[in-house]
């Protein structure tokens, strides 16, 4: 499953996937910006096949985050 | 003239598919020619010219006709040929394939089906059926599209009943792009600039009521219990203005929750109507880069909006030292009929002042 998170990031921010880290947030990539950020998430949403309520959608803030979020959501 | 028909092939079936012309229409045909062939579920089989003259083709090939009816005419002569009056064949089971671009042309300028399958064509191309707009006498013509009327319209009935007037302040967002950087990673928030502006400017709907309410009959200015704040959001699938409804109410997480909701909403164009309903406050966001100053109509029942402009970075003197400041235009336009320049300027001031100076979360 990480792989694939890492995957989709490095599309939507378009950066290489060796730049993707668990330390990966808004503040370390530039492209990080609000528009990006719900590319993530519907990106996210199309490849699990999941819909994040409104409480996981202000919760996936960094890389750590979202592979808790669909570590979670997976196992339900 | 001589009629070619469709021979009568087989007890089984009552009609054959006109598979192909092999001459040209109102080419010369002599007698005994192969003009064409045509194939039922059993046999394909060529037509022969039994006339010598000029063959006028009336019949579509992909198409079903009886047997028995008259696909192509042959004439003696020109004078023949031009004063004859044509009828189409019957088709049966019309097979008509209408082109991607064609389909899309009839869909964009309100064009039926029925109008172009009267041209009895089998494939329909879009330059067969430009014709067909009616609204449109060449292709230097567009069709406004309905939703695109409708912005017209609300811009126009804007423009021609509010007294409006505007003003411009500049701000420093340092402290408060600051702070919320930081409240943003301790608490694993998406925040932005959006959600700065709305619960900052809910907090100021008991200070200057006139800025959230609704002007009545030109002679009524009825307030409002709590501000509604509608954010405009154009992610690619249009403008979209969902409201935020009791703002000053809201922490900012709750701010963020809905405006984050809002924005996934505005991508996948699944808002519902009552999201999009009761705002008695507009925030433009214009924060594309470079973008300086955008300036806001105000919708008819409100009596202002604010635009939210690109953060634009600068250095100045702070006490002797240089130092990087991020800045952004609020650009409000207002209604003079319960608005004055004075209270304009008091509402950016005070808007600039706690933004600047006392921003917190």
């Amino acid at each position: 499953m990480e792989k694939k998170i890492r995957n989709i990031m490095a599309k939507v921010f378009e950066i290489e996937i060796s730049k993707i880290s668990t330390k990966t947030a808004p503040s370390n990539i530039d492209n990080w910006d609000s528009l990006r950020h719900l590319m993530l998430i519907v990106e996210l949403e199309k490849e699990f096949k999941v819909n994040f309520t409104d409480d996981e959608l202000v919760r996936l803030a960094d890389y750590k985050s979202i592979c808790k979020i669909l570590t979670k959501k997976n196992k339900k | 003239m001589n009629k070619i028909l469709v021979p009568f092939i087989n007890n089984n079936e009552t009609e054959a598919k006109l598979v192909s012309w092999d001459v040209d229409d109102e080419s010369l045909v002599k007698k005994g020619d192969i003009i064409g062939s045509i194939e039922t579920t059993k046999a394909d089989i060529d037509l022969e010219s039994e006339f010598e003259g000029i063959i006028k083709i009336i019949a579509i090939p992909g198409n079903d006709y009886p047997f028995g009816e008259t696909i192509a005419m042959v004439f003696d002569n020109e004078k023949d040929l031009k004063n004859h009056k044509f009828e189409k064949p019957k088709i049966k089971d019309q097979k008509v394939i209408i082109t991607k671009p064609a389909r899309e042309y009839m869909e964009f300028n309100n064009i039926s089906e029925k109008d172009v399958l009267k041209l009895g064509l089998s494939i329909v191309k879009k330059k067969d059926i430009e014709h067909l707009n009616r609204n449109s006498k060449d292709d230097m013509l567009v069709k406004i599209s309905p939703r695109q009327v409708a912005i017209g319209n609300t811009v126009m009935s804007s423009k021609l009943e509010i007294p409006d007037a505007f003003q411009i302040k500049k701000v420093n967002m340092s402290l408060a792009l600051k702070k919320m950087q930081s409240y943003s990673e301790k608490n694993k928030l998406v925040l932005g600039i959006a959600e700065i502006m709305v619960f900052t400017i809910s907090k100021f709907h008991e200070e200057y009521p006139f800025f959230f309410g609704e002007i009545m009959d030109n002679q009524f200015f009825k307030k409002s219990l709590y501000p509604n704040i509608g954010v405009t959001l154009d992610i690619g699938n249009g403008l979209f203005i969902p409201v935020i409804l009791k703002a000053n109410k809201l922490s900012i997480d709750e701010i963020s929750k809905i405006l984050t909701s809002f924005k996934l909403k505005a991508i996948k164009n699944s808002f519902k109507i009552d999201e999009l309903q009761n705002a008695n406050f507009t925030i433009s966001l214009n924060m594309d880069e470079d973008t300086l100053l955008v300036k806001p109509i105000i919708f008819p029942g409100q009596t202002c909006m604010i635009s939210i402009n690109a953060i634009t970075k600068e250095l100045v003197l702070d006490n002797g030292k240089l130092k990087e400041s991020s800045n952004i235009n609020l650009g409000l336009a207002y209604d003079h009929r319960v608005i004055n320049g004075y209270e304009a300027n008091s509402f950016l001031t005070d808007l600039k002042k706690y933004i600047e100076n006392d921003f917190n979360i």
